[in-house]
């Protein structure tokens, strides 16, 4: 079985090719511009301009849509073709083009022609000359990105409102902008056969332990992919332990929240063309916290953080206890609640534990519709499912009233720890289907299961429950449920890494 | 990075605590010896002397044999002796696993589902303990913590519940039938303290001062079984003597505001505490099998053990564990002190004569 499976998947897919060694730059430009035409094929955007620089030929290679033209007239192009009293000798020629004339800060030299196709597709124009063995690269990019734009997923009631863009570099200055110190680094990487893609991982090198970020790089390393167009493609290979329900690297969309961790000691990694950064390591404790917990007082952003972990408990535990109550454990109903429920599920026709899974697939599926729809279509989705699940179906005796409540609870609720939503979404399910055949026995034991497979994560050596277990009292006084006031907590800040075990 | 497995010491303290406690939270007074309700309070106190006197051979394993379980002290003496041991602890947590099995199925089955076939949920627990003994000492030291923590806010929150029903009339007075009877409630309470054995085998793999907080651990057992009992017998009287699980009636009996019953509460701390016990049992046997055989089938090591235990617990029920319940004291103690106090003792006993002779020996050359 499995090794027909294998088959099958090797019949549908192809592996991928090893990394050829990479090819030098010819001194003689016929054959550069050979491989390079070979290379980048007649793909109409990339744009070839042989022409003469003194004695000398040269050529000058670059992708349309990724250069911004008046940059390459200004300075690269206009600069060369004006040119006076220029050396005769190749080798000179280029040393001058490159001290004298380019009025761009942003070139480099290239001694690989495999370095140059990725160079000219990343919108770099390319100058190659003749009898020279490498090329210039002048940085001229410009090509169409989104404005910086609001938050989405991650709303915030006081303070910054801008978010991460697919633009990378746009990104890092986004950080660049809201620390700036020269402990703050920005270290490249470029993943991915094909598309090339450059990760960034951000930290601060005067707290971050240096174990942690090789650990970072070395996985990022691992990552034999062929196409990396989001951070999810990355993630498994961050992440400690694949078989955790709860994912240990984070994510966010807000530069003032990838600063707050990269202080504390985490590692931020960005993914061109994502708007979200990664990072790690990322504790459950955290899923619970906003920025906007630290602009309130620490009062309200301990109610708060209470807050969302009761719903984060309603969201995964209320429709499995509801189940079990009624289908094991009615004794522990109020009586005239007792009466109430009984009547209303005594109308319908489905077991509660039936019941209670097609109202939640029911409802995951008006969601999943709403959230993939168009904009203005999604509020006519909205109103059929508010329609269908909260009136006809109640009013056909199809769902109890109860029931309709403890969707209802449950749905709110979880939204309220968006971050955590589809872990917690799948888990309610596994708790209905075990709290309809153990009852609470059962919920207690999947609970036990959950937190152990919690508890078993440890992340770049920080503990995923970390600072509940093992307890570190400091960091729980500090900022877990309870977070200090700015007076103390701004004094010295918290070091991820002195977490572990 | 990536270190030895190894936890602080206060995490294993939480986990031997927290399986201790279980056993508290399981006492039945049907099955032990009978004796007046407060004749139970300076039992407590007797039964941690005589735990105390019981860690002797582990105080010495400490002592004398930092960073070795009882395995590789016995190994020190021969290779032989150390696969004995091995397998003599193996068959003595194989046994304990049965006894938490078969508690748990008994409550089970007499009070969440009277009326249901628990086999279905013996199978249940053993699969999930199964899982959690691969995820390793790491995870259960943590999951111990928290469930420590939870524990003790549950505890906290019923014997709160209970306090107007506290009348210290129906306690009994003290000594009213003699010392005898508060030490033999003592020798049970102590030879149900099977949690030194795990010690013996896990202690080397914590980190921190393992004196303090045994000292923290034993107070705290003491602490919280004098509460419990004064809870169960103030509050029930001699009613308590003819209930199979007490403190199950006394969370049944407790109401704060509109909320009737505490009893679901005690339930789940209850369940969460024994799959945490048989957790952490299954992973002491798949250590010490590590020990005697090879040591990379460690998964299948628990996978092993805990299909023995379902095998037993479901088609053999009634011929092993009801012996151990209705066994007398005396048996129980015995076995008790065999593979707790003898075994230990007399490897560690074996072990230092050879040093000694080594050392002797050495000096003589």
């Amino acid at each position: 079985m499995w090794n027909w499976l294998k088959k099958e998947e090797n019949r549908v897919t192809r592996s991928i090719p090893p990394d050829e060694p990479p090819t030098r730059v010819y001194a003689e430009i016929e054959k550069n511009i050979l491989y390079m035409k070979e290379k980048l094929g007649a793909s109409f955007d990339i744009l070839y301009k042989q022409t003469y620089i003194g004695k000398n030929k040269a050529f000058l290679i670059m992708d349309d849509g990724m250069c911004d033209n008046l940059l390459v007239t200004q300075q690269v192009v206009g600069p060369i073709m004006e040119m006076r009293d220029i050396p005769d000798d190749p080798s000179e020629q280029m040393a001058y083009i490159r001290d004298r004339i380019s009025s761009g800060i942003d070139q480099k030299e290239n001694y690989s022609l495999d370095d140059a196709v990725t160079d000219v597709v990343s919108g770099l124009v390319i100058l190659f000359i003749d009898g020279v063995p490498f090329c210039e690269a002048f940085g001229v990019q410009g090509f169409p990105k989104r404005a910086i734009d609001n938050a989405q997923t991650e709303v915030q009631e006081r303070g910054a409102q801008e978010a991460f863009v697919e633009s990378f570099k746009d990104n890092v200055a986004l950080i660049r902008r809201r620390v700036r110190s020269p402990v703050a680094r920005f270290e490249l990487q470029e993943l991915g056969a094909t598309s090339k893609t450059r990760v960034c991982i951000c930290y601060f090198a005067d707290r971050t332990d240096r174990q942690m970020i090789d650990e970072v790089k070395s996985r990022l390393k691992k990552a034999k992919l062929d196409m990396v167009l989001g951070a999810g493609y990355l993630r498994p290979f961050l992440e400690s332990d694949v078989t955790a329900i709860f994912t240990s690297v984070g994510t966010t969309e807000r530069p003032d929240i990838a600063c707050a961790e990269m202080a504390e000691g985490r590692a931020v990694i960005l993914v061109d063309g994502t708007p979200f950064a990664m990072i790690v390591p990322y504790l459950f404790t955290e899923n619970f916290q906003s920025m906007d917990d630290y602009n309130h007082r620490p009062y309200y952003a301990l109610f708060i953080r209470v807050l969302k972990f009761f719903s984060f408990l309603i969201s995964v535990f209320l429709p499995g206890l509801y189940v079990a109550v009624c289908t094991f454990h009615q004794e522990i109903l109020p009586v005239s609640m007792l009466y109430d429920t009984a009547v209303q599920e005594s109308i319908t026709p489905l077991p509660v534990m039936a019941e209670a899974i097609f109202i939640h697939f029911l409802y995951e599926i008006v969601r999943e519709a709403g959230l993939r729809m168009p904009k203005s279509v999604g509020h006519a989705v909205s109103i059929v499912g508010a329609l269908v699940i909260g009136d006809t179906a109640v009013s056909a005796g199809l769902i109890a009233a109860p029931m309709l409540i403890v969707v209802a609870m449950t749905a709110i609720s979880s939204f309220v720890v968006s971050k955590i939503y589809y872990p917690v979404s799948v888990l309610r399910f596994a708790f209905m289907i075990i709290g309809g055949l153990a009852g609470f026995y059962g919920i207690v034991l999947g609970f036990g299961v959950v937190l152990f497979n919690m508890c078993a994560v440890t992340a770049y050596g920080t503990p995923y429950v970390a600072p509940f277990a093992p307890m570190h009292l400091g960091a729980l006084w500090r900022d877990s449920f309870w977070r200090l006031g700015w007076k103390t907590l701004g004094k010295r800040e918290l070091q991820i890494h002195s977490l572990e075990k | 990075m990536k270190g030895s497995a190894k936890i602080g010491v206060w995490q294993l303290c939480c986990v031997l605590l927290l399986s201790r406690l279980l056993s508290t939270l399981t006492f039945s007074p049907v099955g032990a010896e009978r004796i007046n309700s407060s004749d139970y309070f300076p039992s407590v106190i007797f039964a941690a002397m005589m735990i105390l006197l019981f860690s002797v051979p582990l105080i010495l394993q400490k002592h004398y044999f930092p960073g070795k379980d009882i395995a590789d002290v016995a190994y020190t003496v021969s290779p032989l002796l150390s696969k004995a041991t091995g397998i003599s602890y193996v068959l003595c947590f194989s046994f304990f696993t049965l006894v938490a099995v078969a508690r748990l199925e008994m409550f089970v089955g007499t009070i969440v589902f009277p009326d249901s076939d628990s086999a279905l949920f013996i199978i249940l627990c053993i699969a999930a303990a199964c899982y959690a003994a691969t995820l390793g000492l790491e995870a259960i030291g943590r999951v111990g913590t928290i469930s420590l923590v939870l524990f003790t806010g549950a505890f906290a929150f019923i014997m709160m519940a209970m306090a107007d029903k506290v009348e210290t009339v129906n306690l009994s007075p003290v000594f009213y039938d003699g010392v005898e009877p508060s030490l033999t409630a003592a020798l049970d309470a102590a030879t149900r303290t099977v949690e030194l054995a795990f010690a013996a085998v896990l202690l080397p793999r914590a980190n921190g001062k393992a004196g303090r907080a045994f000292a923290v651990c034993l107070l705290a057992f003491t602490c919280f079984a004098e509460l419990i009992l004064f809870f169960v017998f103030a509050g029930l009287g001699d009613f308590a003597q003819t209930q199979m699980f007490p403190v199950h009636a006394v969370a049944v009996l407790s109401e704060f505001s509109v909320f009737r019953r505490f009893d679901v509460l005690l339930t789940g701390v209850w369940i969460l505490s024994a799959f945490i016990k048989i957790s952490l049992l299954l992973y002491l046997q798949s250590e010490m099998l590590q020990k005697v055989f090879s040591r990379k089938w460690n998964k299948l090591y628990v996978l092993l053990a805990g299909l023995l235990i379902l095998v037993i617990q479901v088609f053999l029920a009634g011929t092993v564990t009801d012996y151990y319940f209705t066994a007398g004291l005396a048996a129980r103690a015995g076995l008790y002190i065999a593979f707790v106090v003898l075994v230990p003792s007399m490897v560690i006993a074996a072990a230092l004569i050879k040093r000694k002779r080594g050392h002797q020996h050495a000096q003589s050359e």
